[in-house]
C-alpha cells in the first residue's frame, strides 16, 4: 500500500513552477527531508537550496504542511501523512 | 470596503466602520486583543496571485469582511521585485480560533493553496538576525555602522510597540 504527498512551491525562484505529486510506501510514512530528497533527485541542487548549512530548513522560505508551519511538527524531520501538502513560500510573503 | 491609496504599498479591505467609526477589526469574539494576544493569535491567510487574480478576491471577499465573517485582508499594490518573489500576496487576517471559518470562505472563493502565518512569525522576520531584515540590509549595501543602526532601530520599534504584553494592541501604521 502506498500514500500521496504534494509538494507545492509558491513564487519560489528559480523552482516556482515545481508541483509534484510523489508516491511513498505506506509502512514508512516519509518526513519532510525524504520528500525533498525525492525532488533532489530529479531537480540537483534542490535539496541545497531548501536548507542551511546546518541541514535544517532554509530560513529564507517557509514551509507549511496542510497550511501550517513545519517548525511547529519538527521542521525537517516533520513526518508526513496520507494526501499531506507542503507549500513552500519565501520568506517575504506576509509582510 | 476597499481602500486603495496610492501613496500605500498596499491595497486594503476592511470594514466601512474601520475607516468612518474606528472600528477595530483586530479583535476576538468583539473583545480587542491586548499585544500578547495580538502576536499569540493573530494571523493571516496567505494568498499568491497577479495583482488582477487578488483585485477580484479583494472584491468577492469586500462582503465577507463587512459582515465581519472575515476581518480584514490587504494585498500587494505591485511585486515585490527586489525581494525575488514573482507575484503578489494577499494577507487575510483573523483570529487563529477563526481560520478555519475564514479558510471555508476563502476556498469556496476558489482558493487553493493553504498558507497560514502568525503575526508573531512576521514580526520576527523583521527583527535582527532576522531573514527578511538581513536580506533588507544586505541589499542595501550598507556600511556596518548603518546596518547596526537599523537593526537597533527595529528591535526599539518592536519593543515601543509591544513592551506592555498586556496593552490593548493599537495597531502599526502601514
Amino acid at each position: 500500500m502506498t500514500i500521496t504527498v504534494t509538494l507545492n512551491l509558491l513564487g519560489v525562484r528559480p523552482f516556482q513552477l515545481l508541483e509534484e505529486t510523489m508516491t511513498f510506501d505506506a509502512a514508512t510514512l516519509p518526513t519532510l527531508s525524504q520528500v525533498i530528497d525525492r525532488v533532489d533527485q530529479r531537480n540537483p541542487g534542490f535539496r541545497a537550496a531548501m536548507l542551511d548549512d546546518g541541514g535544517r530548513l532554509s530560513r529564507q522560505f517557509a514551509f507549511l504542511i496542510n497550511g501550517m508551519n513545519a517548525d511547529y511538527s519538527g521542521g525537517i524531520t516533520a513526518p508526513l501523512a496520507a494526501e499531506d501538502v507542503i507549500n513552500v513560500i519565501p520568506a517575504i510573503a506576509g509582510g | 470596503m476597499i481602500v486603495d491609496r496610492p501613496g500605500s504599498h498596499f491595497v486594503f479591505v476592511v470594514p466601512a466602520a474601520h475607516v468612518h467609526e474606528r472600528y477595530n477589526y483586530i479583535n476576538h469574539n468583539g473583545q480587542p486583543l491586548t499585544n500578547r494576544q495580538y502576536l499569540d493569535c493573530w494571523g493571516k491567510w496567505l494568498v499568491f496571485g497577479q495583482r488582477e487574480e487578488l483585485d477580484l478576491l479583494a472584491a468577492q471577499l469586500d462582503p465577507h469582511v463587512e459582515a465581519r465573517r472575515v476581518p480584514a485582508a490587504k494585498l500587494d499594490r505591485k511585486r515585490i521585485d527586489e525581494f525575488g518573489l514573482d507575484r503578489c500576496v494577499m494577507c487575510i487576517y483573523c483570529h487563529v480560533e477563526e481560520r478555519e471559518a475564514v479558510w471555508e470562505i476563502l476556498a469556496g472563493l476558489g482558493v487553493r493553496d493553504k498558507a497560514w502565518m502568525f503575526e508573531r512569525e512576521t514580526m520576527e522576520k523583521w527583527l535582527p538576525g532576522g531573514v527578511n531584515l538581513e536580506k533588507w540590509i544586505a541589499g542595501q549595501k550598507l556600511d556596518a555602522k548603518k546596518a547596526e543602526d537599523l537593526r537597533t532601530a527595529a528591535a526599539t520599534r518592536f519593543k515601543q510597540w509591544f513592551f506592555d504584553e498586556d496593552a490593548i494592541f493599537t495597531g502599526i501604521e502601514q
